[in-house]
């Protein structure tokens, strides 16, 4: 059962003028609940469109959206519920912070479900400690915070509202490699413990590799490929035609296969290690320091 | 001598009453060798950047000097001559172009030294040229992406004919091909134009093509060398949270269980390369 | 489409107009408006005229452009010209039946007519102005004209400045406006609903963080200025230079006549509003 659904989705901006560009093009996907989707794609190619249209922030100019399998667009006045269901982190979210708490920004979302206010506290509690924010820093002012921790009280913003779904638009943009593990895991925790589907925009291939169950692949407006994320950068060659690369670890596999071993395309260096393990002579190697 | 020198450089942001004063650079010791492609690699947080603004006095040390080509960046007089002949790229693309017109933007810093309107033109038109927007030059900046928005900001730099050229993680708000359009093109100047280059970043893919690599942690050197040298020290690294290409990271992984194979492979083919004899075909 | 809306809309084009001298362009403005006001009769109004249908003309845009932009105040005109109507001397045309005290007079139409014209005219001498000369140029300019208040120690590299930085980041924070008010939306804010006190409220959270992201931009785009070698006007020079040609000078010559003949009109008919 898809938790999300599109049917022939399109979005065209600005129809009717000389500006008129199709950003999605007849998109029909379904998300499963409780996996970890991972969409990529080229700039341009519709994931920022497409995902805006699965909460509602953008009315899809034809095609349907459905969220546990009703259109989420039969009574437009109640869009806004949509919202608290399909969570959505915007690239940089640490832009969105204007509270004069960091407590009080966090429950910006669940206040506006209408949650009283100690029950919007507590949930903004557990969504600071998911995000790893400690108490201390609830009552300073958001913009006393550091970037990471300014970026993880954004994003508690959004996790408090307890949505089903999470989607989240490349994360872990501009973060150094340990501030991007640390928040891959920490929302990898956080599905596992609230059993929420997650869906992850992102450029970064080692990232979606890591995280993803399966993966989307748009082009040109167009969803070419959804399959399992081992699956679908097996057809590294086929992604490098649309402008996208698979992660260097995989890309090494390839470059083997092609060449005639016997491997099977992997997704992290551990994989790799037991791919190679059994195929390894133990001497005979250049030691050719080039 | 060095192109730049920083000698025994500590450096604190100065504190409010209560606070205490929070020191970045504990002595740090470095040089630049005029034409050289330097990555300077570190966590947020190793005093990276605020080394790098070192190099144009746009900061200047608490201890220790700066020297560029023999100038000391303490001297304010010599300031604007400093930054002429070190530009400085920063990470927000939009936040450096002050005109709403390319080729005016790219003007800005000509203008403000003074020189000739027609000397001016010229050197603009060069400028958009050697980093291929020369066709965008009439456009207004907000259309533009992010990549060719980092690559006016580094037209703008040309412009004033620098010797050094430092980019403070230029690359961390770009997508793939703008990461990919600003390393081809400062690759270029420093291999055509002889432009030194100081690159500041946390990505290690975009260290392993500099001529030597400097590894910074917790304000102070790390770690320096070519980047064979460097990323062959996958447990230092590693051991201070900091990453290698995947590729160099296998290769250390089966090294270590006693796998016979090079020291470092860098990226894919030398990886590939380093395997393909260890393999029953 | 919006964010090219800066300053009454640029419309880019090589005619007569477009070429000229943006200073004078400026200084021409001005001076139509004023002349405008000195014309007292139909005659000297219709020189005016006469040289708004050349300017137009001449300007190669479009008539449907201008009309767009006489739109936007159709109203201020319709209701200067009813008010007009009422408030003349001369004959009595018609009485209302119900207020005896509203009358119109032939007078009236004659104010009424001549003062809508007048409008109407101000506001497409305008319009050329934008139409024909980019942003960039309108502030180069502003900045070449206010020059001798130096003297006054306005400082005008200073305020040119910021009219430069300000064109140059109005899309920019278009565009994140825009971004913010989606962030917030997807937390569930509410722009739509409620009455002005609700809504205006709603705009805390847009606001708050566009605030604090132009100071963040500000600060930013002050270092880099700083590291391209700024340092206030002095010594600066210009890539762009205003030349002033022959076009410029037949402009001038061409407005001089006109305006000859609207002053000739004045001294030698009689004055149109009573």
């Amino acid at each position: 059962m898809f938790v999300l659904e599109t049917k022939e989705l399109t979005y065209t901006y600005g129809a009717g003028t000389p500006f008129e560009k199709t950003a999605v093009d007849q998109v029909s996907v379904g998300v499963k609940k409780g996996e970890f989707l991972g969409v990529i794609g080229h700039t341009g190619s519709g994931k920022s469109t497409l995902i805006q249209t699965l909460n509602g922030l953008l009315r899809p100019t034809s095609g349907t959206v459905l969220l546990n399998g009703k259109d989420i667009w039969a009574e437009p006045k109640k869009i806004r519920a949509v919202r608290f269901q399909v969570g959505m982190v915007f690239q940089y979210p640490e832009h969105q912070l204007f509270e004069e708490t960091v407590l009080k920004d966090i429950c910006f979302g669940p206040g506006n479900m209408g949650l009283s206010r100690p029950e919007a506290e507590a949930r903004a509690r557990r969504a600071a400690e998911f995000v790893g924010l400690g108490e201390e820093l609830l009552n300073k002012s958001p913009f006393e915070l550091s970037g990471g921790q300014k970026r993880r009280a954004a994003i508690a913003g959004v996790i408090a509202m307890d949505p089903d779904v999470l989607v989240l638009d490349e994360p872990t943009a501009g973060l150094d490699p340990r501030g991007r593990d640390t928040l891959l895991n920490q929302i990898s925790e956080y599905r596992k413990k609230r059993g929420s589907t997650v869906v992850l925009v992102s450029h970064s291939m080692e990232d979606i590799a890591r995280c993803a169950d399966r993966v989307l692949v748009m082009d040109g407006g167009r969803a070419v490929m959804l399959d399992r994320t081992d699956r679908v950068f097996a057809r590294g060659r086929e992604l490098e035609t649309m402008g996208l690369r698979v992660p260097q670890i995989t890309s090494i596999l390839l470059t083997l296969r092609e060449k005639g071993y016997p491997v099977h395309p992997v997704l992290t260096v551990d994989q790799a290690v037991e791919e190679l393990r059994p195929l390894l002579k133990k001497e005979g190697g250049v030691r050719h320091d080039p | 001598m060095d192109y730049i020198t920083a000698d025994k450089v500590t450096f604190a942001y100065e504190a409010d009453e209560n606070e205490e004063r929070l020191e970045v650079l504990h002595g740090v010791s470095l040089g630049v060798r005029k034409g050289e492609f330097v990555a300077l690699l570190g966590h947020n947080g190793s005093g990276k950047s605020t080394l790098a603004k070192h190099f144009n006095a746009m900061l200047l040390p608490s201890g220790g000097k700066v020297y560029v080509d023999g100038l000391d960046t303490m001297d304010e007089a010599l300031k604007i001559e400093i930054r002429r002949r070190v530009g400085l790229v920063l990470q927000n693309p939009d936040n450096q172009l002050v005109a709403s017109i390319v080729e005016e933007d790219v003007a800005f810093g000509p203008e403000n030294l003074g020189i000739a309107p027609p000397e001016i033109r010229k050197r603009v038109d060069a400028a958009l040229k050697a980093v291929e927007m020369y066709d965008y030059r009439l456009n207004a900046p907000y259309k533009l992406s992010g990549g060719q928005k980092q690559r006016i900001a580094i037209a703008g730099i040309i412009a004033m004919e620098p010797d050094c050229i430092v980019l403070d993680e230029p690359t961390a708000m770009l997508d793939p091909r703008g990461r990919d359009e600003v390393l081809r093109t400062i690759h270029k100047l420093n291999r055509e134009n002889g432009i030194t280059i100081v690159l500041i970043t946390h990505y290690m893919d975009e260290a392993v093509g500099a001529d030597r690599v400097v590894v910074m942690d917790d304000g102070r050197v790390l770690t320096q060398g070519t980047p064979r040298e460097v990323f062959s020290r996958v447990r230092l690294l590693k051991d201070h949270q900091l990453d290698v290409p995947q590729a160099t990271e296998l290769v250390w992984r089966l090294r270590g269980e006693g796998y016979d194979l090079p020291e470092c492979a860098l990226d894919i083919d030398e990886c590939v390369a380093a395997l393909e004899p260890l393999l029953n075909s | 489409m919006i964010r090219d809306i800066t300053l009454g809309q640029y419309i880019p084009g090589r005619s007569l107009i477009h070429r000229m001298d943006p200073r004078v362009k400026i200084a021409l403005t001005f001076v139509f408006i004023v002349f405008l006001f000195i014309a007292s009769n139909f005659e000297g109004l219709l020189m005016m005229v006469a040289l708004m249908f050349l300017i137009l003309f001449l300007s190669g845009v479009p008539l449907s452009q201008y009309f767009r932009s006489l739109k936007a105040i159709l109203f201020i005109v319709l209701f200067t010209g009813v008010l007009n109507l009422f408030y003349g001397g001369g004959r009595v045309v018609w009485r209302c039946p119900f207020f005896p005290v509203m009358q119109i007079t032939d007078g009236g139409i004659g104010n009424a007519v001549f003062i809508s014209i007048r409008i109407v005219s101000l506001i497409l001498f305008s319009s050329v102005l934008t139409f024909t000369t980019s942003p960039t140029e309108l502030t180069d300019a502003l900045e070449r004209l206010m020059k001798p208040l130096k003297v006054f120690h306005v400082k005008v590299h200073e305020i040119a400045m910021m009219m430069t930085i300000a064109l140059r980041f109005v899309p920019t924070l278009l565009e994140e406006t825009d971004k913010i008010m989606s962030a917030q939306k997807a937390r569930g804010a509410d722009l739509e609903s409620g009455g002005v006190m609700q809504r205006i409220r709603a705009l805390v959270p847009i606001l708050i963080p566009l605030f604090v992201s132009s100071f963040r931009r500000a600060y930013d785009l002050a270092m880099a200025m700083e590291c391209r070698c700024y340092h206030g006007g002095e010594g600066r020079t210009k890539m762009k230079q205003l030349h002033m040609t022959g076009l410029d000078a037949a402009a001038v010559a061409c407005t001089a006549v006109f305006c000859g003949a609207v002053i000739f009109c004045a001294a030698y008919f009689p004055a149109s509003l009573r």
